[in-house]
């Protein structure tokens, strides 16, 4: 397990990503996969950056633990700002015509698709959002 | 990476688009593509060749530029690689995002 604690603005969201991502790269051969779970993190940071924090600045934790012996990846954010479950947003109408297709949500679809479980938890007035994918044997070392 | 996204305006507009079009780049397109709001564009053209990775602000510059330069506009995507079009598909874009390998014109 590894950890880091971030100032939550857009300019570290490349470092935010970068922590992530260094180790997938090497236990995940998928690339796509990579790109998937890549684009699920940076929809959950840069809404914590967006959101989070509206009068003041704060900080975002990633806690990461790839594979043990479950193949599951866990990726943890947590922030201490406004409380806010993104698993309650509506989902996007996605027959929906391009005139009425809403611009919001597409981010909390995007990463409820691809991860097997996203969880969401308030506790002593932080947010924390947790995913967990499953990473296939034949995703493995190919 | 300071060129500009737009690289010719007209009925057919082309765009280039590389390297991370992500929540740190992708307002820079808009910012781009609202610079074509009142003009006669009948086509937009994203060569998509050099793009290695697209988030949802990058797709909501895509949906930002149906929506705002009228229905009639065509947007067409040339080239993407796979972890772009999974997404753009993932997301039901190419509903009327035209994905194609090449493009004449």
């Amino acid at each position: 397990m590894k950890k880091t604690k971030i100032r939550a603005v857009l300019e570290n969201l490349d470092e935010m990503i970068d922590f992530i991502i260094a180790d997938l790269n090497s236990c995940v051969s998928d690339k796509k996969l990579v790109n998937l779970i890549r684009l699920s993190c940076e929809e959950v940071l840069v809404n914590i950056i967006s959101y989070a924090y509206p009068d003041s600045e704060g900080d975002v934790e990633i806690i990461q633990e790839i594979p043990g012996d479950n193949g599951e990846i866990f990726i943890r954010f947590i922030d201490d700002g406004f409380p806010y479950n993104p698993l309650l947003n509506d989902e996007p109408d996605m027959d929906a015509s391009i005139e009425n297709r809403k611009i919001g949500g597409l981010g909390v679809y995007l990463y409820k698709t691809i991860m097997d479980s996203v969880i969401y938890e308030r506790k002593e007035g932080k947010n924390i959002l947790t995913f967990i994918k499953e990473i296939k044997k034949d995703e493995e070392g190919k | 990476m300071s060129d500009k996204f737009i690289v010719q305006i007209g009925e057919i507009t082309k765009v280039n688009l590389s390297g991370k079009l992500d929540a740190i780049r992708a307002p820079l397109l808009m910012e781009e593509l609202k610079s074509l709001i009142g003009q006669s564009v009948k086509r937009i053209v994203f060569y998509a060749q050099d793009l290695e990775y697209i988030s949802s602000a990058g797709l909501r510059t895509i949906i930002f530029a149906k929506q705002k330069l009228g229905a009639d506009t065509e947007l067409y995507m040339i080239g993407a690689q796979d972890t772009v079009t999974d997404v753009i598909k993932m997301s039901g874009l190419d509903n009327f995002l035209y994905l194609q390998g090449s493009y004449e014109g």
